[in-house]
Protein backbone atom coordinates (compact mmCIF):
# COMPACT_ATOMS: atom_id res chain seq x y z
CA UNK A 1 0.00 0.00 0.00
CA UNK A 2 1.25 3.48 -0.67
CA UNK A 3 -0.31 6.82 0.43
CA UNK A 4 0.38 10.26 -0.68
CA UNK A 5 3.29 12.12 1.25
CA UNK A 6 2.84 16.28 1.11
CA UNK A 7 6.22 17.13 -0.90
CA UNK A 8 8.69 18.30 0.92
CA UNK A 9 8.64 22.60 1.60
CA UNK A 10 9.29 24.59 4.86
CA UNK A 11 7.25 27.25 3.50
CA UNK A 12 4.39 25.33 5.09
CA UNK A 13 6.15 25.96 8.36
CA UNK A 14 6.12 29.58 8.07
CA UNK A 15 1.69 30.12 7.49
CA UNK A 16 1.64 33.65 6.09
CA UNK A 17 4.27 32.64 3.15
CA UNK A 18 2.05 29.96 1.68
CA UNK A 19 1.09 31.08 -1.25
CA UNK A 20 -2.70 31.66 -2.68
CA UNK A 21 -4.07 32.54 0.62
CA UNK A 22 -4.06 35.77 2.70
CA UNK A 23 -1.74 36.00 5.73
CA UNK A 24 -5.13 35.16 8.35
CA UNK A 25 -6.48 32.51 6.27
CA UNK A 26 -3.12 30.49 6.22
CA UNK A 27 -2.48 31.26 9.54
CA UNK A 28 -5.77 30.17 10.28
CA UNK A 29 -5.39 26.89 7.76
CA UNK A 30 -1.78 26.58 10.10
CA UNK A 31 -4.03 26.04 13.02
CA UNK A 32 -6.47 23.54 11.85
CA UNK A 33 -3.61 21.40 11.07
CA UNK A 34 -2.26 21.81 14.30
CA UNK A 35 -5.48 20.97 15.99
CA UNK A 36 -5.61 17.69 13.71
CA UNK A 37 -2.55 17.10 15.10
CA UNK A 38 -3.46 17.17 18.51
CA UNK A 39 -6.21 15.82 18.04
CA UNK A 40 -4.26 12.60 16.90
CA UNK A 41 -2.57 12.81 20.11
CA UNK A 42 -5.69 13.27 22.94
CA UNK A 43 -8.64 12.59 20.40
CA UNK A 44 -10.98 15.59 21.92
CA UNK A 45 -11.70 18.03 19.81
CA UNK A 46 -12.00 21.31 22.76
CA UNK A 47 -9.10 20.04 24.32
CA UNK A 48 -7.06 20.38 20.85
CA UNK A 49 -7.99 23.91 20.41
CA UNK A 50 -7.16 24.60 24.03
CA UNK A 51 -3.65 23.50 23.65
CA UNK A 52 -2.91 24.96 20.31
CA UNK A 53 -4.68 27.95 21.93
CA UNK A 54 -2.18 27.60 24.57
CA UNK A 55 1.00 26.98 22.29
CA UNK A 56 0.32 30.23 20.22
CA UNK A 57 -0.09 31.90 23.60
CA UNK A 58 3.26 30.89 24.16
CA UNK A 59 4.86 31.43 20.99
CA UNK A 60 3.70 35.42 21.39
CA UNK A 61 5.23 35.43 25.15
CA UNK A 62 8.56 34.13 23.50
CA UNK A 63 7.90 36.43 21.00
CA UNK A 64 8.21 33.58 17.88
CA UNK A 65 6.67 35.24 14.76
CA UNK A 66 5.03 33.14 12.09
CA UNK A 67 6.81 34.52 9.66
CA UNK A 68 9.68 33.21 11.30
CA UNK A 69 11.50 29.75 9.95
CA UNK A 70 11.37 28.28 13.30
CA UNK A 71 8.04 28.87 13.67
CA UNK A 72 6.38 25.54 12.01
CA UNK A 73 8.45 23.35 13.62
CA UNK A 74 8.70 25.24 17.35
CA UNK A 75 4.55 25.43 17.02
CA UNK A 76 4.66 21.70 16.28
CA UNK A 77 6.96 20.54 18.84
CA UNK A 78 5.23 22.49 21.35
CA UNK A 79 1.47 21.69 20.27
CA UNK A 80 2.93 17.72 20.86
CA UNK A 81 4.64 18.50 24.28
CA UNK A 82 1.70 19.85 25.98
CA UNK A 83 -0.53 16.89 24.16
CA UNK A 84 1.91 14.64 25.82
CA UNK A 85 1.97 16.57 29.13
CA UNK A 86 -1.96 17.19 29.13
CA UNK A 87 -3.81 15.32 31.75
CA UNK A 88 -6.88 14.61 30.34
CA UNK A 89 -10.26 16.56 31.14
CA UNK A 90 -12.52 15.27 28.80
CA UNK A 91 -13.23 11.56 27.35
CA UNK A 92 -11.91 10.85 24.10
CA UNK A 93 -13.72 10.62 21.48
CA UNK A 94 -15.25 7.28 20.58
CA UNK A 95 -14.07 5.92 17.30
CA UNK A 96 -17.43 4.24 16.51
CA UNK A 97 -18.74 7.40 15.73
CA UNK A 98 -16.04 8.51 13.59
CA UNK A 99 -14.96 6.25 11.81
CA UNK A 100 -17.16 6.06 8.41
CA UNK A 101 -18.51 2.67 6.98
CA UNK A 102 -17.18 1.96 3.60
CA UNK A 103 -20.24 2.05 0.83
CA UNK A 104 -22.04 -1.35 1.30
CA UNK A 105 -19.82 -2.39 4.37
CA UNK A 106 -21.37 -5.26 6.37
CA UNK A 107 -22.26 -3.36 9.85
CA UNK A 108 -20.52 -6.31 11.86
CA UNK A 109 -17.58 -5.62 10.05
CA UNK A 110 -17.79 -1.76 10.79
CA UNK A 111 -18.39 -2.89 14.47
CA UNK A 112 -15.43 -4.80 14.45
CA UNK A 113 -13.52 -2.44 12.23
CA UNK A 114 -13.91 -0.07 15.03
CA UNK A 115 -12.88 -1.87 17.80
CA UNK A 116 -9.89 -2.72 15.71
CA UNK A 117 -9.35 0.76 15.21
CA UNK A 118 -9.60 1.54 19.58
CA UNK A 119 -6.61 -1.46 20.00
CA UNK A 120 -4.50 0.35 17.47
CA UNK A 121 -5.40 3.96 19.58
CA UNK A 122 -4.64 2.49 23.19
CA UNK A 123 -1.73 0.61 21.13
CA UNK A 124 -0.55 4.39 20.27
CA UNK A 125 -0.88 6.09 23.45
CA UNK A 126 1.87 3.25 25.16
CA UNK A 127 4.57 3.81 23.28
CA UNK A 128 7.40 5.48 24.72
CA UNK A 129 6.81 9.60 23.82
CA UNK A 130 9.27 10.00 20.79
CA UNK A 131 8.06 6.97 18.96
CA UNK A 132 4.22 8.36 19.35
CA UNK A 133 5.16 11.88 18.64
CA UNK A 134 7.31 10.06 15.82
CA UNK A 135 4.61 7.95 14.41
CA UNK A 136 1.71 10.24 14.40
CA UNK A 137 3.85 12.81 12.45
CA UNK A 138 4.79 10.23 9.72
CA UNK A 139 2.02 7.96 9.40
CA UNK A 140 -1.11 10.09 10.38
CA UNK A 141 -0.01 14.13 9.41
CA UNK A 142 2.08 12.41 6.70
CA UNK A 143 5.30 14.61 7.10
CA UNK A 144 8.57 13.69 5.44
CA UNK A 145 11.39 12.60 7.75
CA UNK A 146 13.54 16.27 7.33
CA UNK A 147 10.58 18.08 8.56
CA UNK A 148 9.83 15.52 11.80
CA UNK A 149 13.57 15.53 12.26
CA UNK A 150 13.62 19.33 12.53
CA UNK A 151 10.08 19.08 14.60
CA UNK A 152 11.63 16.83 17.45
CA UNK A 153 15.18 18.17 17.14
CA UNK A 154 16.62 14.57 15.85
CA UNK A 155 18.77 13.38 13.21
CA UNK A 156 16.88 11.95 10.24
CA UNK A 157 18.02 8.35 11.11
CA UNK A 158 16.96 8.72 14.40
CA UNK A 159 13.51 9.68 13.76
CA UNK A 160 13.64 6.65 11.25
CA UNK A 161 14.82 4.60 14.44
CA UNK A 162 11.52 5.84 16.07
CA UNK A 163 8.85 5.20 13.27
CA UNK A 164 10.63 1.41 12.55
CA UNK A 165 10.42 0.15 16.44
CA UNK A 166 6.65 1.97 16.54
CA UNK A 167 5.58 0.04 13.55
CA UNK A 168 7.31 -3.26 15.22
CA UNK A 169 5.21 -2.56 18.49
CA UNK A 170 2.13 -1.62 17.10
CA UNK A 171 1.85 -4.37 14.87
CA UNK A 172 2.15 -7.14 17.91
CA UNK A 173 0.10 -5.22 20.52
CA UNK A 174 -2.61 -4.12 18.05
CA UNK A 175 -3.36 -6.89 15.95
CA UNK A 176 -6.48 -8.72 16.12
CA UNK A 177 -6.77 -11.66 18.98
CA UNK A 178 -6.36 -14.93 17.69
CA UNK A 179 -9.47 -17.45 18.21
CA UNK A 180 -8.16 -20.57 19.60
CA UNK A 181 -8.73 -22.49 16.44
CA UNK A 182 -6.00 -20.30 14.76
CA UNK A 183 -8.13 -18.78 12.60
CA UNK A 184 -8.01 -14.71 12.71
CA UNK A 185 -10.91 -13.22 15.17
CA UNK B 1 22.02 -11.48 6.14
CA UNK B 2 19.56 -14.33 4.57
CA UNK B 3 16.98 -13.36 1.40
CA UNK B 4 14.29 -12.70 4.06
CA UNK B 5 16.03 -10.63 6.37
CA UNK B 6 17.15 -8.56 3.11
CA UNK B 7 13.32 -8.04 2.18
CA UNK B 8 12.26 -7.24 5.76
CA UNK B 9 15.34 -4.30 6.64
CA UNK B 10 13.50 -2.64 3.02
CA UNK B 11 9.98 -2.98 4.86
CA UNK B 12 10.01 0.71 6.70
CA UNK B 13 11.17 2.12 2.64
CA UNK B 14 8.42 0.58 0.77
CA UNK B 15 5.73 1.58 3.54
CA UNK B 16 7.39 4.61 2.96
CA UNK B 17 7.20 4.67 -0.84
CA UNK B 18 10.96 5.30 -0.93
CA UNK B 19 12.18 2.32 -3.28
CA UNK B 20 13.09 2.71 -6.35
CA UNK B 21 11.05 0.86 -9.01
CA UNK B 22 13.16 -2.18 -9.65
CA UNK B 23 13.64 -2.53 -5.85
CA UNK B 24 9.67 -2.76 -5.05
CA UNK B 25 9.39 -5.40 -8.17
CA UNK B 26 12.04 -7.72 -6.30
CA UNK B 27 10.08 -7.66 -2.94
CA UNK B 28 6.83 -8.28 -4.84
CA UNK B 29 8.43 -10.95 -6.44
CA UNK B 30 9.65 -12.40 -3.37
CA UNK B 31 6.18 -11.55 -1.78
CA UNK B 32 4.84 -14.41 -4.00
CA UNK B 33 6.97 -17.18 -3.09
CA UNK B 34 7.29 -16.48 0.52
CA UNK B 35 5.37 -16.76 3.03
CA UNK B 36 6.23 -15.61 5.92
CA UNK B 37 7.22 -12.36 4.25
CA UNK B 38 4.26 -11.94 2.92
CA UNK B 39 2.84 -12.08 6.52
CA UNK B 40 4.98 -9.71 7.56
CA UNK B 41 4.67 -7.38 4.94
CA UNK B 42 0.68 -7.64 5.21
CA UNK B 43 0.65 -7.01 8.58
CA UNK B 44 2.40 -3.58 8.17
CA UNK B 45 0.15 -2.86 5.36
CA UNK B 46 -2.71 -3.24 7.46
CA UNK B 47 -1.20 -1.03 10.15
CA UNK B 48 -0.39 1.87 7.54
CA UNK B 49 -4.33 1.31 6.47
CA UNK B 50 -5.27 1.24 10.27
CA UNK B 51 -3.59 4.80 11.19
CA UNK B 52 -4.88 6.34 8.10
CA UNK B 53 -8.58 5.36 9.25
CA UNK B 54 -7.45 6.59 12.37
CA UNK B 55 -6.48 9.66 10.41
CA UNK B 56 -9.47 10.12 8.85
CA UNK B 57 -11.25 10.07 12.04
CA UNK B 58 -9.26 12.62 13.75
CA UNK B 59 -9.84 14.85 10.99
CA UNK B 60 -13.66 14.59 11.13
CA UNK B 61 -13.89 15.17 14.57
CA UNK B 62 -11.70 18.45 13.74
CA UNK B 63 -14.11 19.23 10.52
CA UNK B 64 -17.26 18.56 12.25
CA UNK B 65 -19.49 21.67 12.64
CA UNK B 66 -20.37 22.99 16.05
CA UNK B 67 -23.71 23.42 17.92
CA UNK B 68 -24.21 26.74 19.71
CA UNK B 69 -23.72 24.42 22.87
CA UNK B 70 -19.88 23.15 22.13
CA UNK B 71 -19.11 26.61 21.36
CA UNK B 72 -20.25 27.77 24.84
CA UNK B 73 -18.93 24.94 26.46
CA UNK B 74 -15.14 25.75 25.16
CA UNK B 75 -15.99 29.18 25.18
CA UNK B 76 -15.99 28.58 28.92
CA UNK B 77 -12.85 26.59 29.29
CA UNK B 78 -9.40 27.69 30.92
CA UNK B 79 -9.10 31.23 31.67
CA UNK B 80 -12.46 32.22 30.74
CA UNK B 81 -13.96 30.04 32.66
CA UNK B 82 -12.11 31.28 36.28
CA UNK B 83 -13.38 34.45 34.77
CA UNK B 84 -17.36 33.35 34.41
CA UNK B 85 -17.12 32.16 37.81
CA UNK B 86 -15.56 35.16 39.04
CA UNK B 87 -18.36 37.34 37.64
CA UNK B 88 -21.28 35.21 38.88
CA UNK B 89 -19.88 34.91 42.43
CA UNK B 90 -20.13 38.83 41.92
CA UNK B 91 -23.26 39.03 40.86
CA UNK B 92 -24.77 36.54 43.69
CA UNK B 93 -22.76 38.56 46.35
CA UNK B 94 -24.03 41.50 44.67
CA UNK B 95 -27.49 40.40 44.75
CA UNK B 96 -27.03 38.93 48.22
CA UNK B 97 -25.76 42.49 49.66
CA UNK B 98 -29.07 44.36 47.96
CA UNK B 99 -31.08 41.74 48.93
CA UNK B 100 -29.87 42.25 52.57
CA UNK B 101 -30.17 45.89 52.67
CA UNK B 102 -33.87 45.80 51.54
CA UNK B 103 -35.60 44.01 53.55
CA UNK B 104 -36.51 44.37 57.37
CA UNK B 105 -35.14 41.93 60.12
CA UNK B 106 -36.14 38.62 59.82
CA UNK B 107 -35.87 35.39 61.01
CA UNK B 108 -33.19 33.17 59.55
CA UNK B 109 -33.39 29.62 61.05
CA UNK B 110 -34.43 27.91 64.06
CA UNK B 111 -32.29 25.36 65.43
CA UNK B 112 -33.18 22.54 68.19
CA UNK B 113 -36.62 22.64 67.79
CA UNK B 114 -37.42 20.08 70.60
CA UNK B 115 -38.83 20.78 73.84
CA UNK B 116 -36.51 22.66 76.35
CA UNK B 117 -34.59 25.32 74.25
CA UNK B 118 -35.35 26.96 70.90
CA UNK B 119 -32.51 28.81 69.75
CA UNK B 120 -33.65 31.24 67.15
CA UNK B 121 -31.32 32.86 64.82
CA UNK B 122 -32.08 36.18 63.27
CA UNK B 123 -30.23 38.46 60.73
CA UNK B 124 -30.89 42.18 61.94
CA UNK B 125 -29.26 45.15 59.50
CA UNK B 126 -27.73 47.31 61.07
CA UNK B 127 -26.45 44.98 63.57
CA UNK B 128 -28.23 45.90 67.46
CA UNK B 129 -26.03 46.14 70.12
CA UNK B 130 -26.60 43.44 72.88
CA UNK B 131 -25.35 45.12 76.09
CA UNK B 132 -23.24 42.54 77.73
CA UNK B 133 -23.56 43.34 81.11
CA UNK B 134 -27.52 43.30 81.85
CA UNK B 135 -28.82 41.13 78.67
CA UNK B 136 -32.63 42.22 78.10
CA UNK B 137 -34.92 39.34 78.71
CA UNK B 138 -38.11 39.71 76.43
CA UNK B 139 -40.68 38.58 79.19
CA UNK B 140 -43.18 38.22 76.93
CA UNK B 141 -41.44 36.53 74.46
CA UNK B 142 -39.85 34.25 76.82
CA UNK B 143 -36.43 35.09 75.16
CA UNK B 144 -33.08 36.54 76.08
CA UNK B 145 -30.64 37.63 73.21
CA UNK B 146 -26.90 36.43 73.42
CA UNK B 147 -23.80 37.15 72.27
CA UNK B 148 -22.54 34.70 69.72
CA UNK B 149 -18.94 34.31 67.94
CA UNK B 150 -20.18 32.20 64.93
CA UNK B 151 -18.34 31.66 61.14
CA UNK B 152 -21.58 33.20 59.58
CA UNK B 153 -21.19 36.79 59.10
CA UNK B 154 -24.59 37.25 58.60
CA UNK B 155 -25.88 36.77 61.99
CA UNK B 156 -26.04 39.18 64.34
CA UNK B 157 -28.55 38.12 66.44
CA UNK B 158 -29.19 34.42 68.40
CA UNK B 159 -32.05 34.41 70.75
CA UNK B 160 -32.36 31.66 72.96
CA UNK B 161 -35.98 30.77 74.28
CA UNK B 162 -37.16 28.89 76.71
CA UNK B 163 -40.07 27.14 76.72
CA UNK B 164 -41.55 25.09 78.31
CA UNK B 165 -42.10 21.01 77.73
CA UNK B 166 -44.97 18.89 77.94
CA UNK B 167 -43.47 15.26 78.88
CA UNK B 168 -45.87 12.69 78.72
CA UNK B 169 -43.28 10.23 80.64
CA UNK B 170 -42.28 11.23 84.55
CA UNK B 171 -39.26 10.06 84.46
CA UNK B 172 -38.51 12.92 81.43
CA UNK B 173 -40.51 15.42 83.28
CA UNK B 174 -38.32 14.74 85.94
CA UNK B 175 -35.29 15.69 84.28
CA UNK B 176 -36.47 18.61 82.03
CA UNK B 177 -36.79 20.87 85.75
CA UNK B 178 -38.60 24.38 84.61
CA UNK B 179 -36.80 25.88 87.91
CA UNK B 180 -33.76 24.96 85.67
CA UNK B 181 -33.87 25.69 81.80
CA UNK B 182 -30.44 26.06 81.49
CA UNK B 183 -29.77 22.37 81.85
CA UNK B 184 -31.43 21.92 79.05
CA UNK B 185 -29.61 24.42 76.57
CA UNK B 186 -26.90 23.46 74.84
CA UNK B 187 -23.03 24.78 75.69
CA UNK B 188 -21.55 27.33 73.35
CA UNK B 189 -19.79 24.71 71.26
CA UNK B 190 -22.31 22.78 70.28
CA UNK B 191 -24.47 25.64 69.65
CA UNK B 192 -21.90 26.67 67.07
CA UNK B 193 -21.41 23.67 65.25
CA UNK B 194 -25.36 23.44 64.31
CA UNK B 195 -24.94 27.21 63.51
CA UNK B 196 -21.91 26.91 61.24
CA UNK B 197 -23.91 24.06 59.73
Amino acid sequence: MTYALQPTSHAQDRPALVSGLSERAALEDFRRRLVRYAVKLIWNRDDAEEIVQDAFQLAISKQIAAGEERFGPWMFRTVGNLSLNFRRRSKPEPLADWNEPATGEDPAHHVEKAEQLERLRTAIEALPAQQRIAIVLRMQQQMDYADIARIMELSESAVRGHVHQARRTLVDRAAPAELPNGASA
Amino acid sequence: MTPCQDIQSRMDDWLDDLLAPNERDQIEAHLTTCRECREFFDAHRVLAADLLALSQAADRIVAAPRGPEQTAVRWLRGWRAAAAVLLAVGTLIAAMQFARSSRSPQLVEHISEGPGAVIEVAEIEPPVAIPESRPVIDVGANRMPVRMETQNPRIHLVWIYDRPSAPTDPAEAESNDDNNPGATFMNEQSLEENLSR
